[in-house]
């Protein structure tokens, strides 16, 4: 079983010492022209800012301390984004900049509230996954095929507006942590090591949150397949 | 020669050339010779990108001017005390 860990020693090596001064990524050229506007205290940057990563600093907030706290640290995180800003060097990508400063903030209250979350118990296997032993004969190989699926066109399968309902509720479904793995990489295309950063988890791990994730809402594209519903 | 359990296991580490070099040709082998592995990786692809799209076209109903607010209020509180 995986054992999920908050772990900064195993993101040591990645220069894990998470601080407000950025020293990750290469600068994104399209931050550019937002980030000379934040940093002249341009407000309606800033409210562009809340626009564009609100969601996603819930989500790695979620994923850090749980959905109770998460508004609150996202809040914090915002105050101490509007405060660095002018320390904000410009060495990592802004997106990186704000995604470790909302992981830090999740991380101090986490030690504050003295609350662990077992991420094992948040995260661990999925029953009558793809991955359980059960799907395979002895020798390694599929016990039966793969789901079959009638449409296999993105163009056609993004116009079945179900679907698209169908996963939604599936990515809602999942563990903060596989969550959060998922659409860092996925759709906000993270490198493993910022990824390692900001959920301070080990490169291991996240790639087996990921796998878990992706085929979580394999199995929810099956179910439509099969069904029509979700 | 890897198993289709193995190739379910590693297809993510796959897409995302985290597998190593023998494991790649390993994969690519095993891809070659069994329509069932070969149907998973499609449809995890096709999962990845159909997800990736849906959250895309998704409505963003963040409150803004809401937030932006008590991020000053949060600022000004601070300053007091």
């Amino acid at each position: 079983m995986l054992t999920l860990e908050h772990d900064d020693q195993q993101c040591a090596a990645l220069s894990m010492h998470l601080s407000i001064t950025d020293n990750v990524s290469p600068k994104v050229p399209d931050d550019i022209p937002l980030i000379e506007r934040l940093l002249q205290r341009d407000e309606q940057a800033f409210r562009e800012l809340i626009s564009s990563y609100q969601r996603l600093m819930l989500t790695v907030a979620r994923a850090i301390v749980g959905d109770v706290f998460a508004e609150d640290v996202v809040q914090d995180a915002w105050a101490s984004i509007y405060t660095a800003l002018p320390r904000f060097e410009q060495r990592s990508s802004l997106k990186t900049w704000i995604l470790t400063i909302v992981s830090n903030e999740a991380k101090a209250r986490l030690r504050r509230e003295s609350r662990m979350v077992s991420l094992e118990m948040l995260d661990g296997d999925t029953p009558g996954s793809y991955l359980d032993a059960a799907n395979f004969r002895p020798d390694g190989h599929w016990r039966h095929a793969p789901a079959h699926w009638s449409q296999e066109s993105p163009e056609a399968l993004m116009e079945e507006q179900q679907l698209q309902i169908c996963i939604t509720n599936a990515l809602d479904l999942l563990p903060p942590m596989q969550k959060a793995a998922f659409i860092l990489r996925d759709i906000e295309q993270q490198t493993f090591d910022d990824m390692c950063q900001i959920l301070q988890v080990s490169s291991a791990n996240i790639r087996v949150l990921i796998h878990r994730a992706r085929l979580s809402l394999m199995q929810a594209i099956d179910r439509y397949q099969e069904t029509g519903q979700c | 020669m890897l198993s289709c359990k193995d190739v379910a296991n590693r297809a993510s580490d796959y897409l995302d050339n985290q597998a190593n070099t023998n494991l790649r040709w390993q994969m690519r082998l095993h891809l070659m010779m069994c329509s069932h592995c070969r149907r998973f990786m499609r449809h995890l692809r096709l999962t990845r990108h159909l997800v990736k799209t849906t959250v895309q076209q998704e409505k963003n109903d963040v409150d803004t001017e809401a937030i932006y607010r008590r991020v000053l209020q949060k600022i000004e509180a601070g300053k007091k005390t």
